[in-house]
Formats: C-alpha cells, sequence, structure tokens
C-alpha cells in the first residue's frame, strides 16, 4: 500500500511517503519553499515524495491528515467559553482562520491530490507522535511517551506498542494523557516568549541560554504547578495567558514575579544574568517534569524500553537526564519530534493499521529528504560564478575538507539525501575545525549571524565518542546518532574540543555511524588523522531565521551569503569566493511569529 | 489599457479582502458575545469545568479512548 502522511496548518508543514510499511520519502515544506516553519498544505513536499517513488496522487492508497481536526476545534471553544469574555481577540483570530482553511482539510487535500474523499484518514496528534517513535525504533514492544504544545486536546500521553512482524498482531494504543491547557511544552514556550524569543522556534535559545544562569527562580516556576505522585501535573492559569490572549503567553502576575519580559530582539540575552537565571530554572523544571512523565510511562507500562517524540522530545538536555535517570534500559526519539514528524507517524500507523502484511521498519539514518544530481551542484557552481574543482572521490574530498577545517576555514557541506528533522546530521552542514574556543564566535557572528552565546555541536566518529564524551549509553545508537541528547565532555579533553563544549561542559553530541553515514564518518576519520581530534564542529547549513538549504542552489546562494571559506557540493570543491558575486542571494522569507503559536 | 484594469482589478480584489475581512471580525465579535456569552455564563452558573482546571485531586491523568484502529483513523472529528 502506498500511504501519504501530512501534516500543515500549525507549524512545520511536511509529507512522507510509506510504501508496505517502509517509509521511502519524507520532507517538511520549508526545505523546498525556502519559508522557515511554512505552516501551508505542503504542495511540494507531496510532489517530492510522489516524485521520489515513482508514483502518481492516483496510485495512493490513502492520505492521512496527523491529527484530528474537529476534534481540536472543540477544545478551542470549550477554551473560549471556559475563558469569556476575555478571550474576543482569541475567539475572532482563531475562528478566521478556522473558517478560511482549517474547516477544509479533507477538501483541500482532494483539491491539491485529486483524490477520493474515502481516501482521506485522520490520526489523532499524539498518536501520531507515538507512531512515528515506535513503528521507527528497533522495539517490539515497548512504551512511547509523546510531550509538546498541544495537539487536539492531548498535551502529553503515556502508551504502549506491539508489533510482531509482517502478518503478526500491531497494536499502538495510548493509555493516558494529559489535557489542555496543563501543558509542559505550553509552559516551556511561555518562557520562550517571555525571554523575547520566537515561540516554536526560540525553544532551543532557551536551552543554550540556561547553562550561563542559576535556577535561582525554579522555586517560583515550581508554584505555577500542581505535580502529582504519578507524573502528572496542572498548571495555574493565574500566571499564563496563552489560554484567552492571541498575542501574550503570560500574565502580568509572571513579570511581576520574574521582573519585565525582554523584548523580542533586544540586547544579549547572556549579558543579563536575571534572563539566564530565568531560562536555567525553566529548564530544570523542564527536566523534573519530564522525568517524572517518563517514570510513570515505565510504571505503567513494566516496559524498560521508551519511545519518545513531541516537540519536547527536540529538548536534548532533558533527553540526557532521561537517559541515565528514567529508569529504562533502551529509549529511542523520534529525530524529527516535532509536527513535521507527526506526518510520518500517521502515515506509519495506517500502514499497520490498514496492511496486516506492512514491513518492519527501524530508522537508522535521516536521510529520507532530496537527492540532487552532481549536474545541479556544477551548474549551481558556475551560474555563480564559483571557481571549483572535481575531486577524485570520497577520500580525496575528505582529506581536501579536513584540510580545510584544520587549517581553520569553515565548509559549508552539501552531501546526498537531506535530513529529516531540525538537526543537520552531515547532509546539509556548515563545518569547522571543533577545537579552538575562537571557533564558535567566528562561526556564530561571521558565518551564521546569530547570537554568540548559542553552542555548536560536535559530529565525532562512534567508536571514539565514548573517549571523548561521557555518553549516557552506547556510543553508536540512537539516540546519540540524531544528535538528540547532550553529554559531558569529558574534563582532560575539553582543552582540544572547545568550540563545541559550552560553558557547563556540556556538548550535543552526534555518534557518526560509519555504516549510516560513510562518507561523513570518513570525513571526522580524516579530522582525527590531520589532528589529532576525530571530530567536526557541525551546525545546520543555514543563516539566522532560514531553513536549512535543500537544492545545490540553495547552498551556493548561503555560501555567497555568508562568510563562508569553502563549498563542498557532491564531489565538487569551491575553495575561492568571486569578487562581486552574480547572483547574490535572493533574500529568502523569513517568518514573522505564526499566528498559530499557541496551538489554536 | 490592459496593465490599467489589471492594476484596477487588484486595488478591487485587495479592498474586498479588507471589507471582508472588517464584515467576519464584526461578525465574530456579535458570535462571540450573542452566542458564546450566554453559553459561558449558563456554564459557569452550572459549575461546568470544560478546561479541566478543577480536576481530581490526585492526578492530572485522563484515560485515553482506543477504538480499533481501523476506525481509529476515520472522520475529522
Amino acid at each position: 500500500m502506498n500511504i501519504l502522511g501530512v501534516s500543515f496548518d500549525y507549524h512545520d508543514a511536511a509529507a512522507a511517503l510509506v510504501v508496505d510499511g517502509v517509509p521511502v520519502a519524507a520532507a517538511p515544506e520549508e526545505r523546498f519553499s525556502r519559508l522557515k516553519h511554512d505552516r501551508r498544505l505542503p504542495a511540494r513536499s507531496i510532489a517530492f515524495c510522489l516524485e521520489r517513488a515513482g508514483l502518481t496522487a492516483g496510485d495512493l492508497d490513502a492520505v492521512v491528515f496527523y491529527e484530528k481536526p474537529f476534534r481540536k476545534l472543540t477544545r478551542i471553544l470549550a477554551g473560549a467559553v471556559s475563558t469569556f469574555p476575555s478571550s474576543g481577540a482569541l475567539f475572532r483570530r482563531a475562528m478566521g482562520a478556522w473558517i478560511d482553511e482549517r474547516l477544509w482539510v479533507g477538501p483541500r487535500l482532494e483539491a491539491a491530490l485529486g483524490v477520493a474523499p474515502e481516501k482521506i484518514l485522520y490520526c489523532e496528534h499524539h498518536l501520531s507522535h507515538a507512531a512515528s517513535a515506535f513503528l521507527c525504533s528497533p522495539f517490539d514492544d515497548a512504551a512511547t511517551l509523546t510531550v509538546d504544545g498541544v495537539g487536539e486536546w492531548a498535551t502529553a500521553a503515556i502508551g504502549r506498542g506491539r508489533r510482531a512482524g509482517p502478518g503478526g498482531p500491531f497494536d499502538l494504543s495510548l493509555d493516558v494523557e494529559l489535557r489542555y491547557p496543563h501543558s509542559l511544552g505550553l509552559l516551556y514556550s511561555a518562557f520562550t516568549a517571555y525571554l523575547g524569543f520566537e515561540v516554536n522556534e526560540g525553544e532551543y535559545k532557551v536551552m543554550g541560554l540556561a547553562p550561563y544562569g542559576a535556577p535561582r527562580y525554579a522555586g517560583a516556576i515550581r508554584a505555577m504547578i500542581e505535580p502529582f505522585a504519578d507524573g502528572s501535573f496542572r498548571l495555574d492559569l493565574g500566571w499564563f495567558a496563552f489560554h484567552r490572549d492571541p498575542a501574550r503567553s503570560f500574565s502580568k502576575k509572571f513579570e511581576d514575579a520574574f521582573g519585565p519580559a525582554r523584548a523580542p530582539g533586544s540586547g544579549d540575552p547572556a549579558a543579563d544574568q536575571r534572563l539566564c537565571d530565568v531560562a536555567a530554572s525553566v529548564q530544570l523544571v523542564c527536566e523534573e517534569l519530564m522525568l517524572g512523565l517518563a517514570r510513570e510511562a515505565r510504571r505503567r507500562t513494566g516496559s524498560p524500553r521508551l519511545c519518545l517524540a513531541g516537540g519536547v522530545a527536540l529538548n536534548a538536555v532533558s533527553n540526557e537526564r532521561l537517559l541515565r535517570e528514567a529508569g529504562f534500559d533502551s529509549v529511542w526519539i523520534q529525530p524529527a519530534g516535532g509536527d513535521a514528524g507527526g506526518a510520518l507517524g500517521a502515515a506509519l500507523y495506517a500502514a499497520h493499521a490498514l496492511e496486516k502484511t506492512a514491513s518492519r521498519y527501524e530508522m537508522k539514518g535521516a536521510d529520507l529528504g532530496a537527492e540532487h544530481p552532481a549536474a545541479s551542484a556544477s551548474e549551481a557552481l558556475k551560474a555563480a560564478g564559483l571557481a571549483f574543482v572535481e575531486t577524485r572521490g570520497e577520500d580525496d574530498l575528505c582529506e581536501r575538507v579536513s584540510g580545510l577545517l584544520a587549517g581553520g576555514k569553515v565548509v559549508g557541506w552539501h552531501q546526498g539525501r537531506s535530513e529529516w528533522g531540525p538537526r543537520a546530521l552531515g547532509q546539509r552542514s556548515i563545518l569547522a575545525d571543533p577545537r579552538a574556543a575562537g571557533m564558535k564566535d567566528t562561526v556564530n557572528a561571521k558565518i551564521k549571524f546569530r547570537e554568540l552565546y548559542r553552542p555548536f555541536a560536535p559530529s565525532i566518529c562512534a567508536a571514539a565518542a565514548a573517549d571523548w564524551f561521557d555518553l549516557a549509553g552506547p556510543p553508536a545508537a540512537q539516540p546519540y546518532r540524531f544528535m538528540l541528547a547532550t553529554a559531558r565532555t569529558r574534563e582532560d579533553r575539553r582543552g582540544r574540543l572547545a568550540a563545541v563544549t559550552h560553558v557547563d561542559g556540556s556538548s550535543r553530541v552526534q555518534a557518526v555511524d560509519p555504516a549510516q553515514s560513510p562518507l561523513f564518518h570518513r570525513l571526522a576519520d580524516a579530522m582525527g588523522r590531520v589532528t589529532g581530534v576525530p571530530a567536526v564542529l557541525n551546525t545546520s547549513f543555514n543563516l539566522k531565521g532560514e531553513p536549512i538549504v535543500e537544492t545545490p542552489a540553495d547552498a551556493v546562494a548561503t555560501f555567497l551569503a555568508s562568510g563562508m571559506d569553502a563549498l563542498a557540493i557532491g564531489p565538487f570543491l569551491a575553495t575561492s569566493r568571486p569578487e562581486n558575486p552574480s547572483p547574490r542571494r535572493q533574500t529568502w522569507e523569513s517568518s514573522t511569529t505564526p499566528p498559530d503559536a499557541w496551538g489554536w | 489599457m490592459r496593465a490599467i484594469l489589471a492594476d484596477a482589478r487588484r486595488r478591487l480584489l485587495a479592498g474586498a479582502v479588507r471589507v471582508a475581512a472588517a464584515l467576519g471580525a464584526v461578525l465574530l465579535t456579535v458570535v462571540y458575545w450573542l452566542v458564546l456569552g450566554p453559553v459561558a455564563l449558563t456554564l459557569r452558573v452550572l459549575g461546568v469545568d470544560l478546561l479541566g482546571v478543577r480536576g481530581a485531586p490526585s492526578t492530572a491523568w485522563t484515560p485515553a479512548e482506543n477504538p480499533d484502529p481501523k476506525s481509529r483513523l476515520e472522520g475529522a472529528g
């Protein structure tokens, strides 16, 4: 069966195509549209998925939307009724969006794809997340935990998955759920907004800011929450406004307790100790709540294996504590933990629910995106007037690039199929030498034009990872394979990994597996031979506020707009820049604060 | 001439969108006060807690419903 999963209308629209139970293609719409967090119906992603599989829309057996829109509408109406008369503005804006488009998910898909109405199915939001983790994991039996802002009503859910191969029994069910407005994701997002960052985008910035502070406000944040012994909790809504105000997530009481909110874009937050302390505090409370939820999943299911998904599952610091302290033997985390991942989960769930013979699948690599031929790379380089050489195979490419990196150069790296999920894992990356501390500031300021306090991640040969980092699990295993958890850089090695070790000694490690990422592993290995450190500084191939590059033309445009020194696309390597590059990079649309930041 | 007409059409459409948005906002405001308002006040008098602000004293977990996998995928609600 050919099943297309789609997510759209909120943020991070995406499409994923599953054939006989196996994902053959998946990509977020933003990679093609160049609009960060693009939420529109993912027509380009759908077209890519179908083209990759050699199918047309007429070949699809089902199209599955990643949530139940009408159920979501009941929650929004219940929220507006419950907060009357202070929810007027929220009601108007939410209903405007619903009447315009969100009520018509089915008809819009029918029109876009030309499929019959009976082929359009709907999978609950947290079930989509749970399926995206369990049905990509290596486990036949596992607990599932999904945590995000909000789906229809649920904000977190504990469940259990069981499967026994083609023809065997399949069961993925949700046991219990936390319901809106009691949400860990919305709590974290309220602080994201308070700290002046964009909701659904700036949560990483809060996580990166936290190590600069001390959690002296943790007690005040815990006072907003009524916790229970079973890991569940309720939020005291007196501190928040997201349930009644379309433009504000926290109340006056909140600002009275923590001081004035930071205006978006104003000053360096790392220079304000109060803001750092608030970030440290909310991060600590987030970790505590996640541990409580995970321990409850362990207790309820009795399973020593956990599958984790949802936006909060992208909090790498929290994940490290979960790996160490929640009591599970094995943890598998969906690399596209946010709503984009829901498209894949919805398609996988439908594949197993509708098709007894669906194949067993394990996601070992995240390269489900588009691949571009070498010809398009050379064309893009020529069109930009860049001089380049064609390397003599992968060894030559890696030798040349590792030499550049060791010499302090910053290299754009565009290879193979693009990654599924928000992390660059060696297909669309900007690379640098991880050794010198100054490289962090160079890449932040001159290459990506982003905040100086933000850390970078190392990608290291899996076999060597445990020598350099105190990993909370086997080095080659997920989640370190997908850069989903932090680890302490070993103290005696910190001086040699200064550019990728954060101020608290932590690092968001990618353990590069030679079987799954042979070229990238070869590069890290070559760095080891040149520098003695088998790792590279790896950050996503984009500039601040832009989606990760997709095509060679995107890569060239970003290279020209930044301060990178060299660009490797496929076998081609450009090591110089034209004095008057033509064409200059077009300015891609950047996202403004999304109207659906609070899930309405 | 064609360019002038196209420009006029664009302006007309933009104006129509603005008028529709304003009318929509007015209509939704009326619905909010005349429909949601009475419903909200009635529920408040009856003590109905739609958001689960006052839930069980010992847990915030709610049991999830698990229909069979196929029927679970049917319907948008």
